[in-house]
């Protein structure tokens, strides 16, 4: 495991500034399919999340990206279930706890407070019959510690609002449908930090969202990860957004981690060949044509696991011994603060990344 | 005109197309004054952002929609004038391809039942056997194979990525010489997403299809119409238009400068070299209700000057570049130096 050189979340009671905000150990989740039958959708995840750091999830639909999401904030669908491992948060008081074993009341402190989440399609996230201002009364209502008066309400949403750069007093009073797209998204992104979170997870905030439109997102998260300090996850499938928004990226591939690092380390020499594909079927805009290829296949049923390496029916380095068993992550790079360079697949070093030029600008 | 002899027409024509909406007793210029063509085996790419009418300009060319001036014309027949067996060749030739593959395939047909219809009805397929045959065929070249295990699937059995192979089998039923592909909002995986465009390629080179591709993604534009040409749209108009490497490589108006800007690039040195914001004044676009005077775009722009707020650019060659560009900041700049007065557009 790649978090082994570091220590694990300090203990309770401690302190430490630099202990990881998050600290995930073997994560699993199971969706029951049927009376006896469940499906693993989640095999073993384990990364630490250090403060103001940023982490991009990425893969393909299916792989387990989102579920490992809303597990972290315990926001699973009725049939989704945590089977085993740990969540550990650590506050801004330094005091570690265990998101498994909350409660509900105490989920219900800690979510959106010290934990939110922006969820995927902003066109839809909103109630379509409240105004925002409304929708963000709720939130602060239900979230924040003791009675909130309606003044504060007012401050607090007008606040978050032109933190995203929006006017409180056209918005406050709008209904979803009134607002275009990226004036939803950054709407949701401000209901998110209303209460000045630790952590924010964003499934998919730019997707379906005009270029124009996805550049201001990527702007303002940047800057707004500056002024709050919070740490970031988010999770995409378009990998020029982990290049222009992550520190470091996770690449997911049938409900495990194959491939963990720095962002640096991750493009410049992606070492699982799901990563370096991945890459290479994202167009970059300057410099030479380069020749994009699709990855062959679909991500496999998590009900019908191919035996070995998750990947190998879908890889042209796949050999016996892969199919034999499933690869652990190998450490490459030792590096800090979780950002170990390793990669699950025994023909790392045969993984030779590059984009095939095909004709020059 | 319609041309039989002498210089052959190009497949597609638009001629000074232009189409207004009228919603609520106000005027909507969704397309203004658009000339554009395709021929066989060529693609062109057509960006902007939502609103900028690259969708109403496609469904004009796909015949879904009739110009309020201007003209359609296919092989240099003009679509208003068709004859029934006329209009019928057309719409068997130019297939439009939907954007969202969850709303465009009927939800009770079997993959074999919608790739059946229009074979059967341009009589195409006349017995059981040569419909299986050619869905068979169908299913296999947008690499749903083997084609016996998709072609008696429903829509919910597949996934968003075999639906919308699904919806482009269906467009090829019936062997287009035109092909209008949708994906500006798409929500496909990268994967995927390349895998149709490879396709697409593929059809260009091989069959001679045409294609007019919809993005507001200039990185896919680049990508897929390098050997073509692009147009970037700005709220109804053509701003630019020309070969796609001098678009991507040597943008001319700031309105392309700035969609270039803000493509994410999947390399994070790259990606931390973007300008924010793209240089643009504000984020928003304009609504067509109350439309900018002069040059639409002058609110937003970086460059913009007196004379842009009073006269619509029109569209130009770009001096010393290959592209034509609706701007005159560019194609005169001559002018600027001594003000408004002294414009000699």
């Amino acid at each position: 495991m790649p978090t082994s050189p570091h220590t694990p979340a300090p203990a309770p009671g401690t302190s430490d500034r630099t202990a990881p905000v998050l600290s995930v150990k073997d994560l699993e989740v199971a969706y029951r399919t049927g009376k006896d039958a469940s499906v693993r959708a989640l095999r073993g995840v384990s990364f630490d999340l250090y403060p103001e750091s940023s982490l991009a999830l990425v893969g393909e639909s299916g792989c387990g990206k989102t579920t490992l999401g809303l597990a972290l904030l315990r926001l699973l669908p009725t049939l989704g279930e945590i089977t085993g491992g740990s969540i550990t948060f650590t506050g801004d008081d330094g005091r570690a706890r265990e998101v498994t074993d909350m409660t509900a009341a105490q989920l219900r402190r800690w979510r959106w407070s010290e934990a939110a989440m922006v969820f995927q399609g902003a066109q839809n996230a909103f109630n379509p019959v409240l105004t925002i201002g409304a929708q963000m009364a709720d939130t602060l209502r239900d979230h924040a510690p003791g009675r909130i008066g309606k003044r504060e309400i007012l401050e607090r949403s007008a606040e978050a609002l032109r933190s995203v750069r929006l006017e409180p007093r056209r918005v406050l009073g709008s209904y979803p449908h009134e607002l275009s797209g990226g004036m939803k998204q950054r709407a949701l992104i401000a209901t998110g930090l209303l209460m000045h979170p630790r952590l924010l997870v964003l499934d998919e905030p730019t997707t379906a969202l005009d270029i124009l439109t996805q550049r201001t997102v990527i702007d303002l998260l940047a800057e707004l990860r500056e002024e709050f300090g919070f740490a970031m996850i988010f999770i995409s499938h378009d990998l020029a957004l982990a290049a222009e928004l992550a520190d470091r990226v996770i690449t997911m591939y049938a409900g495990t981690v194959v491939e963990t690092g720095s962002t640096a380390d991750i493009f410049s020499s992606p070492r699982h060949p799901y990563t370096s594909k991945l890459i290479n079927a994202v167009p970059p805009v300057s410099g030479d044509l380069a020749e994009l290829a699709s990855i062959p296949g679909a991500p496999p049923s998590l009900a019908t696991l191919p035996p070995g390496c998750a990947f190998a029916p879908r890889c042209e380095l796949a050999t016996d011994e892969c199919r034999a068993a499933e690869p652990a992550l190998i450490p490459l790079v030792e590096r800090p603060a979780d950002m170990t360079h390793a990669a699950a697949c025994i023909h790392h070093d045969q993984v030779h990344h590059e984009r095939k030029v095909i004709a020059r600008a | 005109m319609p041309e039989t002899t002498g210089t052959r027409a190009p497949l597609i024509e638009l001629d000074s197309a232009s189409q207004v909406f009228h919603v609520k007793g106000e005027d909507l210029p969704a397309v203004s004054d658009v000339s554009l063509s395709v021929d066989e085996g060529e693609v062109l790419c057509l960006v902007g952002e939502s609103g900028s009418g690259k969708t109403t300009t496609a469904r004009l060319a796909a015949g879904l929609a009739s110009p309020s001036s201007g003209a359609v014309r296919y092989r240099g027949k003009d679509l208003s004038e068709m004859s029934r067996a006329e209009r019928r060749e057309y719409r068997r030739d130019v297939q439009y391809i939907h954007q969202d593959p969850y709303a465009s395939l009927n939800p009770i047909r079997s993959v074999r039942s919608t790739l059946s219809i229009p074979l059967r009805r341009h009589g195409l397929a006349r017995s059981a056997a040569e419909v299986d045959a050619t869905v068979d065929e169908l299913l296999s070249t947008v690499d749903l194979t083997p084609p016996e295990s998709y072609s008696a699937k429903f829509p919910h059995q597949l996934s968003g990525g075999q639906r919308q192979r699904v919806s482009v089998a269906r467009g090829l039923t019936l062997n287009p010489k035109l092909l209008i592909a949708d994906e500006s909002t798409s929500m496909l995986d990268v994967s995927i997403r390349v895998s149709l465009l490879n396709m697409f390629t593929r059809l260009r080179k091989e069959e001679g299809v045409g294609f007019i591709y919809i993005t507001h993604d200039l990185a896919l534009a680049k990508y897929f119409a390098w050997e073509g040409r692009t147009a970037v749209m700005y709220l109804g108009r053509i701003v630019e238009v020309g070969p796609t490497p001098q678009i991507i490589a040597n943008p001319q108006h700031p309105y392309t400068k700035a969609l270039l800007e803000a493509v994410p690039e999947p390399d994070p040195e790259l990606a931390a070299r973007k300008k924010a914001g793209g240089g643009l004044l504000s984020a928003d676009i304009p609504s067509l209700a109350a439309l900018p005077t002069g040059c639409t775009f002058h609110p937003r722009c970086p460059l913009a000057e007196d004379r842009c707020r009073g006269t619509v650019p029109e569209l130009l060659p770009a001096p010393g570049a290959r592209q034509d560009v609706a701007c005159m900041v560019v194609t005169d700049p001559a002018a600027a130096p001594s003000g408004a007065g002294g414009g000699r557009t």
